[in-house]
């Protein structure tokens, strides 16, 4: 494998960097477009398309990678789509994720597939978007909680295998293509 | 990491499923009865309708209208200009502990239990 200065290494990640935060910002748009809402008439209901993405990441890269494209990737989409409140919302899911996905990284990951990853992400996603909520609205939101673990498990479970089939192939191939 | 489900996996999610359904079924166990409809804005002193006096509410918050209307022991948001309309497509609720919630007008309804008082309390 060839070396890399160190400028040129920099700019590979940086480059990396901006495609990847884009692709997450695209998947949010596109996520936009199916009617979830409609299903399960409730605030904070999503697919969350773009953290198969960010959970790549995490896995492929590093965790601090996945944490620059989930923070570019929450910013953006709040100011193309959203409003300070959703930005706030999903800080805190992301952040609340992003330390469980790390915990799990250095203990339960040799035992768990991303089926079983993807669902404490969306676990802890939608509790911390709970807690932000619990802040703006009170603590009466946490009735939602039991509905979001529910969600998470049925949306997580679909991210989950999702990453199982395309991680084995497309994890390579984004790696290999990062070091070139 | 794995490439396919595995025991643990399985451990994870019904052990996610179980913490839902204790939180869903218990604590009906030890509600009070429905009293009160309580309605904030962005977390400032809620107001306090009393659940059996059937009425609607009209609020304006952050460029965002609702109508809130008590009937029946129920109360729901029955209009609403704001653009995502979750509020009013949560539908109906009547149980102690659920809320409505609209973020864009930063407006929390959540039903309370209690002695319930003939009029409303303010603060």
């Amino acid at each position: 494998m060839p070396t890399l200065s160190r400028g040129k290494s920099a700019a590979l990640l940086a480059a990396r960097g901006g495609m990847l935060a884009l692709s997450a910002l695209l998947l949010s748009y596109l996520e936009s477009f199916i009617p979830i809402n409609l299903i399960i008439p409730l605030p904070g209901f999503k697919l969350g398309l773009a953290n198969i993405l960010v959970m790549l990441i995490f896995f492929t890269f590093s965790p601090l990678e996945a944490l620059a494209v989930s923070a570019c990737r929450i910013i953006l989409s709040a100011l193309l789509f959203g409003s300070p409140v959703s930005l706030f919302f999903s800080a805190c899911g992301g952040a609340l994720s992003l330390a469980g996905l790390l915990a799990l990284k250095y203990t339960l990951v040799g035992k768990l597939s991303f089926f079983g990853i993807s669902i404490v992400g969306a676990a802890l996603h939608n509790t911390g978007q709970l807690i932000a909520a619990s802040l703006l609205f009170g603590g009466g939101v946490f009735y939602y909680l039991p509905v979001m673990l529910i969600a998470s498990l049925i949306f997580g479970g679909i991210c989950g295998i999702i990453l199982n089939i395309i991680y084995p192939k497309l994890g390579k191939v984004i790696k290999g293509g990062g070091h070139r | 990491m794995k490439n396919r489900i595995t025991p643990a996996d399985i451990a994870v999610a019904a052990g996610l499923l179980a913490l839902a359904l204790m939180m869903i079924l218990l604590p009906p166990l030890f509600a009070d009865e429905p009293a009160y409809v309580v309605i904030s804005v962005w977390g400032e002193e809620p107001i306090r309708y009393p659940i059996g006096v059937n009425r609607e509410v009209s609020l304006i918050s952050g460029g965002v209208s609702l109508t809130v209307t008590i009937e029946g022991g129920e109360v729901s948001v029955t209009h609403t200009d704001c653009p995502d309309q979750l509020c009013r497509l949560t539908g109906r609720i009547g149980r102690r502990g659920q809320s409505i919630l609209c973020a864009p007008a930063g407006v929390a309804i959540t039903i309370e239990g209690g002695e319930s008082d003939a009029d409303f309390i303010a603060g």
